[in-house]
């Protein structure tokens, strides 16, 4: 107990000392203008961001190794720790995959934007990794991902109710992530990443409150942001349950001790279910209403959605200017505006200006609907997903939701490395 | 099992690591604070010390205090950036000591194995939850609903259509008719009703080349230019009913054409007349009466000049238009009266940037007006109307090609109702002009943006096949010579394509394509054999069938009017004013250079050896023996 309120406290001194250094404005001899924090890390060299591609490669290769054939927790662990200095802290968040999924939904939505091959394996190599070995890459990768692992003190259980109910909250991101950056209005991921600002001791405060927030819940809940925020974590739920070579377990027989679920702080390993048979009538009946209703849900989300797109038009700051400019000229817009200001002294023409939000207003008309679409699929598939029966006879892995921490291994009793078993039962351990 | 003596003690030790790791980052820590609360205190930029001093000699002008204030500030900027050097120093040993402190808890946490017991194992849990997480996943589902419903109540950004137009919250997806009911002419409040109107005079036959005969007369006129001269209705061969003359390619159908005047001195001018409100279209002569448009940012007005006296015999207006809206244009190169009107004889039709259309017949009675905008075109909006039959045709490619809200419209010469329309093209805004030209089997409507060319059937609408060869912001409209459409890709290319196909030619359709260049916004014009293009203050001579450059004249300006081809010579107005006349041949031969002054942005118009000229607000009629 000492330990971890040590801990706490030790964490909390951090976030502060960084944030009494990053709040205080530089010294200011001429305008009275505050210099914005920088909000990326400036471009590196074309070689470094190669030697990136490269380290990512060879992380997620010795990840895989380590969580699939060492099957060693430390060696887990002490990669985690490595990549999470890199990437996080000498790399300062920046290229990560996460953010990447930004950069590609931009590079299809305007041709203009050319996409830097780097940045397209960033965005690539952890998703084909997925489908080769699972979600090695959340295990000892990513640096949101291990900054949370590093912090979990006393996990406790999130009920499975309310993991199956925050678990479609990732996709509605990703859905809005997309949204936002196709249109040109911002990476809405880098923009909201509630870690980066330790990585490079710099931020807004809004976004330190959250930062220390999401650190304290991952004290006691495993992988809060991975498991019911991450985008990309998303896409790597949906790539992983096809893995070649899954996370086991255990290589042998599971004595079903219940020992690797308590150990689990993921809810990524479901129980065996109860022998007792259930009329066959019901679950199909419940099956063919929530089929009926996804096309509703859809066409619901997508009308619901749309009518939001003037509300996430402002969003864009063309737009944002262009209406206090319009709210300026008809002397509506109360005290100063900054945009305003800035637009007048750059002598623009607030005919184009218009125009020009105007287009990108129509765009988010286009775009909001395939997002409000896209809510209610997921909705309708996480409804039908749940009115599936599977049936289980020892605990299992779920390999969507497992980050591939190798925390379940040490807690296994089974040995892994007896003599191997002649024949494993239907339905053994994944 | 217990665990071990030696792992007992590796944790102990492990413990202890982290609990003095804990107390040098608290340590730290309050170190840190405290040098933030110095580093916030010193800060020159806030300190009341200095701001009062700076305010005092701001105010007071005591010059005599500068230096204290230069001394304190130097002082306070040294304590503010010690402050920070001992903050950034001390970070990195704060992160290392939780690093520190975080590794040995967690180490000292980590089960061992063989450290659990496998014996009493509880049993398995049984399957649940399934139902309470479908009801957790709907409740879900309805406050994403209420999230998305509180967004929607947020009232839409202000953003009007226009500079001009003030703050509005929605834009009309649809254009709305003026006239009351369909069919009844519009008319202003107060106004009498008008007169019936005469029978157009022209036969509205089709261009192809089956059912026209083209007279002796009109055949001797073109005789040698081209083959699309020939083809197109008797009737309007000695006018000049549209922009870029009565083929609409810049071929005019002339035997002789003025060769030397000076607007100065009013030699060879047979009368000049100035146009009251300003604007870029061309003017468009039939018969005795010569047509204009002008406009600004409130008014728009279609002007008619008497052709043998130059007097202004009426003028007509938009105004009372329902749905009209004004809209401001920053193009100075395109003002508000950039397209060309058109007529048909017996009624002319002109459209503004405001997307204003309106159709008078030609005694000065407004027979219908109605608003097809505002269009949204980042330049102001340019192309010019066409006439086919009865049907007046509007190409109105505006916003962005994503946004689908280009289209082509015919409308009902006579009433200015909506015969047939093309919706969504999948064009962004271009200010090209729609032209018709007959092929062997039919007539084709073709149309240009980017990228696709598109040609319809001018009488239904129905597309007949499209390409995809052009890019940017396409403004040339196209030439036709040598039964081949000629092109202009902005600044990139010259494209020869094949029409009278079906479906998607890019692949089959294309000619040729010349990569010398091409214009911007002026267009070519071709005759049979020869292509003449200006870009960049040059003319350019090519081979139609091959596209092989064959020479280059220097102009010494930039071109955005039209050349025309007339009498054997290829007239050439640039931007400073001044007409460069060649002959229309393969070997380069400069037959005149007329210097007029500015403002050459409109196309001239050749009637009966005489040309009609715009230059900004005057009107000439120049050769006719003056």
């Amino acid at each position: 107990m000492m330990r971890r309120r040590a801990a706490q406290f030790a964490l909390l001194f951090l976030a502060l000392a960084a944030g009494a250094q990053v709040f205080q404005p530089p010294t200011e001899f001429q305008s009275g203008y505050t210099l914005p924090a920088t909000p990326v890390p400036p471009p590196r060299a074309d070689w470094l961001g190669w030697l990136d591609v490269g380290l990512l490669a060879l992380a997620l290769i010795l990840a895989a190794w380590l969580a699939l054939r060492k099957r060693s927790r430390p060696g887990v662990l002490l990669l985690a720790v490595g990549s999470l200095l890199y990437f996080g802290f000498y790399r300062h968040g920046c290229i990560c995959p996460v953010g990447s999924v930004q950069n590609v939904a931009l590079a299809m939505a305007d041709p203009g934007y050319a996409l830097p091959v780097t940045v397209g394996l960033f965005f690539l190599l952890p998703l084909l990794c997925a489908l080769v070995v699972g979600r090695v890459f959340c295990a000892a990768v990513c640096p949101l991902g291990v900054a949370q692992e590093v912090v979990l003190l006393r996990p406790i259980t999130v009920p499975s109710w309310l993991a199956h109910a925050l678990g479609v909250l990732p996709f509605v991101y990703l859905g809005a992530a997309v949204l936002f950056a196709a249109t040109g209005s911002a990476f809405l991921i880098c923009q909201y990443d509630p870690f980066v600002l330790f990585f490079r001791f710099s931020g807004s405060a809004a976004m330190l409150v959250i930062g220390i927030g999401m650190l304290l819940v991952a004290t006691v809940i495993g992988r809060p942001y991975c498991r019911f925020l991450c985008p990309y974590g998303a896409l790597l739920r949906l790539l992983a349950p096809l893995t070649r070579w899954p996370v086991r377990i255990t290589p042998r027989t599971c004595v079903n001790c219940t020992l690797c679920h308590d150990a689990c702080p993921h809810g990524a390993i479901h129980p065996p279910t109860p022998e007792e048979p259930r009329p066959r009538g019901e679950g199909k009946a419940r099956l063919v209403g929530l089929l009926l209703l996804l096309p509703v849900l859809v066409a619901a989300g997508a009308f619901l959605a749309r009518q939001t797109s003037p509300a996430l038009a402002r969003l864009h700051p063309t737009v944002r200017t262009a209406e206090q400019v319009s709210l300026h000229g008809a002397g509506l817009l109360a005290g100063e505006s900054n945009a305003v200001i800035a637009f007048e002294h750059a002598a623009g023409e607030t005919g184009i200006l218009y125009a020009h939000a105007r287009a990108i207003q129509r765009r988010f008309d286009r775009a909001s609907w395939y997002w409000g679409g896209w809510i209610g699929l997921v909705i309708g598939i996480k409804l039908l997903t749940l009115a599936l029966r599977r049936r289980r006879t020892e605990y299992t892995i779920d390999q969507g939701a497992c980050l591939a921490c190798a925390r379940c291994y040490p807690s296994c009793p089974v040995p892994a490395d007896g003599p191997p078993e002649v024949a494993a039962p239907e339905g053994s351990a994944r | 099992m217990t665990p071990s003596r030696l792992v007992q003690a590796w944790q102990r030790a492990l413990t202890r690591i982290a609990v003095a790791a804990a107390l040098l980052a608290l340590l730290l820590g309050g170190m840190l604070i405290a040098h933030a609360v110095r580093l916030r205190a010193a800060n020159p930029w806030t300190a009341p010390a200095l701001v009062a001093l700076k305010a005092r000699i701001t105010r007071d002008g005591a010059r005599e205090l500068a230096e204290t204030y230069r001394r304190l500030d130097a002082a306070y900027n040294a304590r503010y950036f010690a402050a920070q050097a001992q903050i950034a120093r001390g970070l990195p040993l704060l992160g290392g000591a939780l690093a520190v402190c975080l590794l040995a808890a967690l180490l000292a946490r980590l089960p061992r194995r063989g450290a659990i017991d496998p014996r009493d194992l509880p049993a398995p849990p049984p399957m649940k939850l399934a139902m309470a997480g479908r009801y957790a996943v709907g409740v879900m589902g309805l406050l994403l609903a209420g999230t998305l419903i509180g967004l929607a109540t947020i009232p839409a950004p202000m953003i009007p259509l226009s500079a001009g137009a003030g703050p509005r919250a929605t834009v009309p997806d649809e254009p709305t008719l003026a006239s009351a009911p369909p069919g009844e002419p519009d008319t202003l409040p107060g106004l009498a009703p008008p007169p019936p109107l005469p029978a157009p005079p022209v036969n509205p036959a089709p261009l192809s080349p089956g059912p026209v005969k083209p007279s002796p007369a009109a055949a001797q006129a073109g005789a040698g230019l081209t083959d699309v001269l020939a083809h197109i209705p008797d009737a309007y061969k000695p006018h000049w009913p549209f922009f870029r003359g009565p083929a609409g390619v810049g071929l005019a159908a002339v035997a002789d054409a003025p060769l030397g005047w000076d607007v100065t001195s009013g030699k060879g001018v047979r009368w000049h007349a100035t146009i009251p409100l300003p604007g870029n279209s061309s003017p468009i002569v039939w018969g005795d009466r010569v047509f204009v448009s002008g406009a600004d940012a409130e008014q728009r007005e279609i002007y008619c000049f008497d052709a043998d006296t130059g007097k202004l015999r009426w003028t007509g207006h938009t105004r009372g238009i329902t749905g009209s809206e004004a809209v401001e244009v920053h193009q100075a190169d395109t003002g508000y009266a950039a397209p060309t009107m058109a007529t048909d004889g017996a009624r002319v039709f002109a459209i503004f940037a405001n997307g204003d259309i309106i159709g008078y017949d030609i005694a000065g009675t407004r027979r219908w007006g109605r608003s097809l905008g505002p269009i949204d075109s980042m330049y102001g909006y340019a192309s010019s109307l066409t006439v086919y039959k009865e049907l007046v045709i509007a190409q109105i490619d505006q916003a962005g090609a994503d946004d689908g809200i280009s289209e082509l419209l015919a409308l009902n010469a006579a009433t200015g109702e909506t015969v047939w329309r093309v919706k969504s093209r999948p064009v962004p805004a271009s200010w090209s002009s729609p032209i018709i030209i007959p092929t062997h089997t039919r007539d084709e409507l073709i149309t240009c943006g980017n990228p696709w060319v598109i040609a319809y059937d001018p009488a239904t609408g129905a597309e007949l096949w499209r390409a995809a060869v052009l890019e940017g912001d396409v403004a040339p409209t196209p030439a036709y010579g040598g039964g081949l459409l000629i092109l202009c890709k902005p600044y990139s290319a010259i494209i020869a394509l094949h029409p009278g196909g079906t479906g998607d030619v890019t692949k089959t359709a294309v000619a040729w394509i010349a990569e010398d260049g091409a214009p911007d916004t002026t267009s070519p014009a071709a005759t049979d054999e020869l292509l003449f293009i200006p870009n960049n203050s040059s003319l350019y001579c090519h081979d139609v069938k091959t596209g092989t450059k064959l020479w280059e004249h220097e102009l010494e300006a930039n071109v955005y009017a039209s050349p025309v081809i007339a009498a054997g010579r290829v007239y050439v107005l640039d931007v400073q004013g001044v007409m460069h006349i060649v002959s229309a041949a393969r070997t380069l031969r400069p037959l005149g250079k007329i210097v007029m002054g500015g403002g050459g942005m409109a196309t001239p118009a050749f009637v009966g050896g005489e040309l009609y000229l715009r230059l900004d607000s005057d009107l000439y009629r120049i050769g006719g023996g003056a």
